[in-house]
């Protein structure tokens, strides 16, 4: 709490230890580097539910400062019967819809005040804290680049949770807000009671995912690569009597040898090759929120119990041009001091984006309990 | 062997954006170390705290927990502002609109809460509970510790069953974020207690029941059995005061804000020169950092833009 007076007042003691307590790894993918630093061994599956977002949504930069689609509908209907001396039956040609869209402006800025400046120095002059540590504590502009982009992850995973994009930024109030003309039996009522997927005895996971994927599969005509969910979702998957079911039924294990244990994961894996399924793919990452300066919480960007369809590539967070950039695309990073007296240093990060998802039918989700 | 920890905390953001910001220029906004009340071995300057004409903090903070009828004392959010022999009244009651609050803050016309006699310093830690008097199927109650959010639907009619779960909601809640992870939450019969887990730490929030699908609506009622810095009156509460309710002497004029949290615990007088620390009486400051608020706050400063507006 106190920071000068305690230490001002208290002996200098060299640091010998450092160990990083910031973040939990779930939001911090960069964490990897610092666990290689303290000889900890590299997590890549943990590594891998940051990345997916890279797969199914990259980020792309487009040198515009708005997005402007087109959506071309040709005519494909079947030509008609006619008799001798009859006219010709007529129709129309296709259609052509244009879509623009504002990019959202995501921003974040760091100031360090001459208090916030005066406390690292004495830090370095007691000699308690060697510099590095202090760059630890805050690693300036390389931080907030990261920032804007998991603003833009956030947004990308609420349109393929939900196929709306319906944000309240905490410290500003200001809401981003699209909705995508999403195909409405491609995101069927919430499962409940004992349909829930954690109504264990009576849930009929399997078939659920079936059903979906089928009406997926009627409207795009292929079906999806993965179904996307929490690991908590997928052992309540896992566990559904229905599921234990489908195993045997599919050869996939004996009654007996399984007797009353859930299915493995790598047991649902082969399950839903076995019934062209779409491959399960678990997804847990978080982001860090600040709902109130000064407290933060984490946030899950998916929610237990729902999941999404999800193929390579079907959408992209697409970064436009800034002001701030000199009308560049991309997320632009700055550090100035506030004024003249260059005491006062404030370290900004401007983008604007949207995540872009030109074919709305690809999205697809449902929550299960 | 001894096992010290020094901290460094960053301090909360109260400015909104830096460039804006306007400093006052007067060499004698210093604020003097006598006139803080020393409370867990600390002379706190919260970081948003008013900066008065008088040279002093603003005497007003929000009451922590209910303050129930007959009471000799009560926990505000910021007891380092107060002095013996001050008079607290009630700026305005809860619900009311800026220009009511206003009205009622030049014109005194609050309830009196009571002159402090005392201030309680030496106790460290704080033990609050949260009082569930019946359970009604349906009702939602909302446990809220400066934005870290818990919410309970209750269930049953059976309380003790009930703040089980809600205290596991809460529980779940607070160990999602560092900032508070060191609070413990623990159910019993009739209430849930929240104790903090590290010394010299006030832990702030409210506490609400809402009907949602219930018949109507259970009273929930919150208490501090020991906290930070209890401001002992001379007689007992005649009335009760609802948590959150804001109090304080109504005779200060504001003048600036503090943007940094400072603390004076060791220094017995003035604060040295190389610690002067300049409020700010206009930029863009985040309304929910501020530690309190109110309208006459909002008009003395005129230069100072409120993110969300105070309204």
């Amino acid at each position: 709490m106190s920071t000068i007076t305690t230490l001002i007042n208290s002996t200098p003691i060299p640091i010998t230890r450092i160990f990083d307590d910031t973040q939990a790894f779930l939001i911090d993918p960069d964490k990897n580097e610092r666990l290689k630093k303290s000889g900890a061994k590299i997590d890549k599956v943990a590594l891998s539910v940051y990345t997916l977002i890279d797969k199914i949504c990259p980020a792309t930069i487009e040198e515009a400062f708005a997005v402007a689609a087109m959506k071309i509908k040709k005519n494909m209907s079947i030509a008609s019967i006619s008799g001798v001396d009859q006219p010709i039956a007529m129709t129309g040609t296709g259609a052509i819809e244009e879509a623009l869209t504002n990019l959202i402006k995501i921003v974040i800025g760091v100031n360090f005040t001459e208090a916030d400046q005066i406390k690292f120095a004495q830090m370095l002059e007691t000699g308690r804290m060697p510099a590095q540590y202090i760059e630890a504590i805050i690693k300036n502009i390389d931080d907030l680049q990261p920032k804007v982009m998991r603003t833009a992850i956030l947004l990308a995973y609420q349109v393929l949770r939900t196929g709306r994009m319906n944000w309240t930024d905490p410290r500003t109030q200001m809401v981003a807000q699209m909705n995508y003309n999403y195909v409405p039996r491609l995101f069927p009522d919430p499962l409940t009671g004992i349909k829930a997927w954690t109504s264990y005895a009576t849930a009929t996971g399997i078939i659920d995912l079936q059903e979906h994927d089928d009406a997926y599969y009627d409207e795009n005509g292929f079906r999806a690569e993965m179904v996307v969910m929490r690991t908590q979702t997928m052992r309540d998957l896992c566990r559904q009597q229905s599921t234990r079911d489908a195993f045997i039924a599919n050869g996939l294990a004996s009654a007996s040898t399984l007797g009353s244990a859930a299915v493995s994961f790598g047991g649902l894996q082969r399950l839903f090759a076995e019934m062209l399924l779409p491959m399960p793919v678990i997804m847990d990452a978080q982001v860090e929120i600040e709902p109130r300066p000064g407290v933060f919480q984490r946030l899950n960007l998916m929610n237990t119990g729902e999941y999404f369809f999800a193929n390579e590539n079907m959408g992209q967070r697409i970064f436009g041009k800034t002001m701030e950039g000199k009308g560049k695309a991309g997320i632009f990073v700055d550090t100035n001091p506030k004024d003249k007296r260059d005491i006062e240093d404030q370290a900004i990060a401007v983008g604007r984006m949207i995540p872009f998802f030109e074919n709305p039918k690809l999205l697809a989700a449902r929550v299960v309990n | 062997m001894a096992y010290r920890v020094n901290t460094y905390t960053p301090t909360p953001t109260v400015i909104f954006n830096s460039r804006a910001t306007l400093r006052l220029l007067s060499y004698n906004a210093d604020i003097l170390a006598l006139s803080l009340a020393g409370v867990a071995g600390q002379k706190l300057v919260k970081a948003g705290t008013i900066y008065c004409t008088d040279g002093k903090q603003l005497k007003r903070a929000k009451l922590l927990t209910d303050g129930a009828s007959g009471d000799l004392g009560i926990y505000v959010n910021n007891p380092w502002a107060f002095a013996i022999g001050d008079v607290l009244k009630v700026v305005a009651p809860i619900g009311s609109n800026p220009a009511a609050e206003l009205a009622a803050i030049t014109g005194a016309t609050g309830a009196a809460v009571g002159t402090i006699a005392s201030i309680e310093t030496s106790i460290e830690t704080q033990t609050s509970r949260i009082i569930l008097a019946t359970a009604v199927v349906g009702n939602i109650i909302t446990v809220d510790f400066l934005g870290i959010i818990g919410s309970y639907t209750v269930k049953t009619t059976v309380v003790a069953d009930e703040l089980i779960g809600l205290a596991k909601a809460v529980q779940a809640a607070i160990s999602r974020s560092e900032s508070i992870s060191y609070v413990s939450v623990t159910p019993y019969p009739t209430y849930i207690e929240i104790k903090s887990g590290s010394d010299k730490t006030m832990l702030e929030f409210t506490a609400s029941i809402a009907q949602g699908a219930g018949a109507s609506v259970a009273v929930l009622t919150t208490s501090t059995i020991q906290g930070l810095g209890k401001l002992i009156l001379a007689a007992p509460l005649a009335a009760a005061i609802p948590a959150g309710t804001k109090v304080g002497t109504l005779d200060q004029i504001p003048q600036a804000i503090w943007d940094n949290e400072w603390d004076f615990g060791n220094y017995p007088h003035s604060v040295p020169l190389e610690h002067a620390i300049t409020p700010c009486y206009g930029g863009q400051f985040y309304l929910n950092a501020l530690p309190y608020m109110d309208a006459q706050v909002a008009k003395m400063l005129p230069q100072a833009a409120f993110i969300p507006a105070y309204a």
